[in-house]
């Protein structure tokens, strides 16, 4: 059985239902949407498609176990999603947005009436895992200066605000 | 529409081209000065009608994250450095802008986790910072050292103690800290649910914490505790007791384990046991079984795995294992042959077992062992995986036990045996027929591990020709008993290549399927020239630890980039380097290969090497595999992908 999606550029994406269930918010809307095509406002084709490719590798996964925030985390991504993830910025960021407005993660947690609250925590804990590690690796080691210019940052700092963060950032160095 | 980069060119290009052939059509392409200014004009307006489009969608930057993500991000770069890095980790991100700074300073979640360690120079200002910043949230402490009552954050610690609901405690000396040891009335520790304690210190006399801790709601608790500290049990025992909401998982390493076996038996929730027992075999822990047996246990209900990875009393073995017996699927315990009665009762009750891992240790001299008896029939039909492990040969009594043990497993899908030990007063001819038979009939046998068995056997061929599903071989000294033809068939192969150029310096392999190929060492023809022939299209891992077939490899990689098309991981083992020039050269070529336009060959992504190597290699390794390296111990495996992985050597 498959459902269809809309993307923002009105592109049409017909996708197996074991792997549409993989996104939570599109697992919510199909029991209301009944067989009419579900709408994506905020999800452009292209990224959609680099998250459904994401969700065809890994349909048969396990469901992740509940995150109550004290799983110990690391940055470490397994391989195929790190040539998943090696894109441009721009679409970097794009999934990790829609990754979060998606809540990629599964509904176990609704199903085991867990508190909504609690649930998009963890949604967002997981939802952008891979593309939220791709970002902290790519920031660590790096100086304030280097992650500006990386991210193309503005450094909105008032001059004064700047000196004290010089002075600090000298006492830090020397700790 | 597609927005970004590449795709938006692509996109202009084809709109550019239906133009034209639009164009094309309505106009006379013979006057062609009429139609360019018309197709120029409409090519700006698609142009600018994108340009209005990337407006309203603009390019997503980092800034567009939200607080929460921005914060998870925070929290993933703290995780890389040392714990006592954190606090400086999150200054510098606090320095980059404005709203990192208002998100760093202003989120309490970022600085609950305290590590205090004597090395951070300013260690009071820093946990005042965090107890600050933390504002009224739970926090997790961790220390290494014991924190006497002049330390200098002990008095900052104290009235924060309601608010710890982790305690990860890394002692060295005789005391926790004051609020556990001294006054009753500072250890308010209500919300404690989680207690790891690891401890190296033998002559610890109390340990309290679990006094002050009612009740301890974690779901794993943590305990390691060195030979010879009587008090770690102790502390499991009273946390377990403490702890009503069950863990379900406890992991502990004791030497007094009577009792904690006891409070363990007694706790339904528990559904696995990992025990480990610092002592060797001759200082095996002294249990008492009668305490066991007298004790009052409930069913284990739960159970699905236990390990046990030192030599315990049969007795006690036999009764873990009775009181699991409905639910038990992974067993895995060291027995000494003579326990083979023991554990052969235990196993007629095991209907759920599908994994069972026999460790033998080294064993009294011969003619003092206690051969196993034959086992009468098991109700092991779900048995799947059979490792028996022994660090020498095996004598001739286990031999043929092994072998009465296949006649009962027929199911199994993977099997791993000990060879057995030459010896003259026996008829080995007729056990080796024997396993013979009993090896063909067990027809599910996907993954085949005989250590050396088949070089009396010398029927390997045959024996390969009546198990059509093995795909994962492992075999020593033996190859030469096999046809290649079969060898096609399999998946994984791992052989001591030797006999096979015993007659001839040339060593050829086949394999269309053949993914993962380990060879082990040459002793004979080391330093002889080898031509070596590996036609393996589809192999993606290669390991060795024989330096002359390296060599070879590695001089065919260099000459023939395109020879051995989707290997993609080299593994090297313990000692043996590569001839560093020739590495370089196959390493160059083959990302020139990988880069050539319609090449099928893969580029090498992980190198893995069980020996440290000096800064410079590394440097040139990292630069040639586009990885970075960081400093580790031996055993690092380059990877591009994942930047570096640590990768145990299984002998470790």
């Amino acid at each position: 059985m498959s459902i269809t999606i809309v993307t923002s550029d009105n592109e049409q994406f017909c996708v197996e239902k074991l792997v549409a269930q993989r996104i939570a918010l599109i697992e919510d809307m199909v029991e209301n949407a009944g067989d009419r095509p579900i709408p994506l406002p905020n999800v452009t084709a292209s990224v959609l498609r680099k998250i459904l490719e994401y969700c065809e590798h890994h349909k048969n996964d396990p469901l992740p176990p509940y995150d109550d925030g004290s799983r110990s985390r690391t940055t470490h991504i397994s391989e195929w999603d790190q040539k998943f993830i090696t894109v441009d910025q721009e679409m970097l960021f794009e999934i990790i947005l829609a990754a979060n407005y998606l809540e990629m993660k599964p509904l176990l947690y609704v199903r085991l009436n867990v508190p909504r609250v609690q649930c998009l925590t963890a949604c967002n804990a997981v939802a952008g895992d891979i593309g939220c590690k791709t970002v902290a690796n790519m920031i660590k080691g790096k100086s304030p200066e280097e992650i500006r210019k990386l991210f193309n940052i503005v450094n909105n700092f008032t001059p004064e605000e700047e000196a004290q963060i010089r002075k600090e950032a000298e006492w830090a160095e020397d700790r | 529409m597609e927005l970004s980069g590449d795709q938006s060119l692509s996109f202009l290009n084809q709109r550019r081209i239906d133009l034209l052939e639009q164009l094309g059509a309505a106009y006379d392409n013979s006057d062609l000065a009429a139609v360019w200014p018309k197709v120029f004009n409409e090519y700006n307006s698609v142009i600018e009608a994108i340009n209005k489009t990337l407006q309203l969608w603009p390019l997503a930057k980092l800034d567009d994250l939200p607080d929460e993500i921005l914060l998870d991000i925070f929290r993933l770069v703290a995780l890389t450095g040392p714990c006592i890095w954190k606090e400086r980790i999150y200054m510098v991100l606090a320095f980059v802008c404005t709203r990192w700074r208002d998100l760093v300073f202003g989120t309490s979640s970022l600085w609950t986790v305290i590590h205090i360690d004597d090395n951070v120079p300013d260690l009071r200002a820093t946990v005042t910072l965090f107890l600050k910043l933390s504002g009224g949230l739970p926090l997790s402490l961790s220390y290494e050292r014991p924190m006497k009552s002049t330390h200098p954050v002990l008095s900052l610690i104290l009235p924060h103690t309601h608010r710890f609901t982790s305690l990860e405690v890394r002692l060295m000396g005789r005391r926790l800290f004051s609020i556990a040891d001294d006054k009753p009335s500072d250890r308010n520790l209500t919300r404690l649910d989680r207690l790891l304690r690891v401890t190296a210190f033998s002559s610890v006399t109390s340990f309290s914490v679990t006094n002050g801790v009612s009740p301890l709601t974690s779901q794993t608790l943590q305990s390691i505790v060195k030979s010879g500290d009587t008090i770690g049990a102790n502390c499991v025992i009273r946390a377990l007791e403490a702890a009503d909401d069950s863990p379900t998982h406890v992991d502990f390493s004791v030497k007094r384990m009577q009792e904690l076996y006891r409070t363990l038996h007694s706790i339904e929730s528990i559904s696995s046991i990992t025990s480990v027992v610092v002592d060797s075999l001759t200082l095996s822990p002294n249990l008492s079984s009668n305490q066991l047996l007298d004790a009052t246990h409930t069913q284990l209900l739960h159970w699905k795995s236990l390990t046990c990875r030192v030599l315990i009393p049969q007795t006690l073995l036999s009764n873990l294992i009775d009181r699991s017996a409905s639910t038990l699927t992974y067993l895995n315990v060291v027995l000494d042959t003579s326990q083979f009665v023991a554990i052969s009762l235990a196993l007629l009750e095991l209907s759920s077992l599908r994994s069972l891992i026999i460790d033998i240790p080294e064993q009294v001299p011969y003619p003092f062992r206690k051969y196993p008896t034959v086992l009468p029939d098991l109700k092991v039909s779900k048995l799947r995986v059979l490792k028996i492990n022994h660090r020498l040969l095996a004598d001739v009594g286990l031999w043929a036990y092994i072998i009465s043990l296949l006649s009962l497993v027929p199911h199994v899908q993977k099997l791993c045996i000990p060879p057995v030990a030459h010896n003259a007063e026996y008829q080995l001819t007729k056990l080796n027929d024997e396993l013979f038979d009993r090896i063909c009939a067990m027809k599910s046998l996907n993954c085949l591990k005989l250590d050396g068995n088949l070089e009396l056997v010398d029927k390997g061929d045959s024996m390969l020709y009546a198990l059509p599903v093995v795909e994962d071989l492992a075999v020593r000294s033996t190859l030469h008993t096999f046809r290649m033809l079969k060898l096609e068939t399999m998946l994984r192969l791992k052989f001591d290549w030797e006999s096979s150029i015993r007659y001839a310096n040339t060593f050829e392999l086949y394999g269309h399927r053949l993914r993962v190929l380990e060879l082990s060492r040459v002793t004979r023809r080391e330093a002889d020239k080898i031509y070596i022939r590996l036609m393996l299209p589809n192999l993606r891992r290669l390991v060795t630890n024989d330096s002359a077939l390296l060599a070879g490899i590695c001089y065919k990689l260099a000459v023939e980039p395109q020879h051995l098309p989707a290997l993609e991981e080299l593994e090297i083992g313990n000692e043996v380097f590569p001839e560093w020039d020739l590495f370089f050269v196959m390493l160059e070529k083959r990302i020139v290969e990988h880069k050539r336009r319609g090449s099928s060959v893969r580029m090498l992504e992980k190198l893995i090497f069980h020996t440290s190597l000096s800064s410079s290699l590394r440097w040139a390794l990292t630069g040639r595999l586009k990885g970075l390296y960081t400093h580790r111990s031996s055993n690092t495996e380059i990877c591009p992908a994942a930047n570096y992985k640590l990768r145990l050597d299984d002998r470790m």
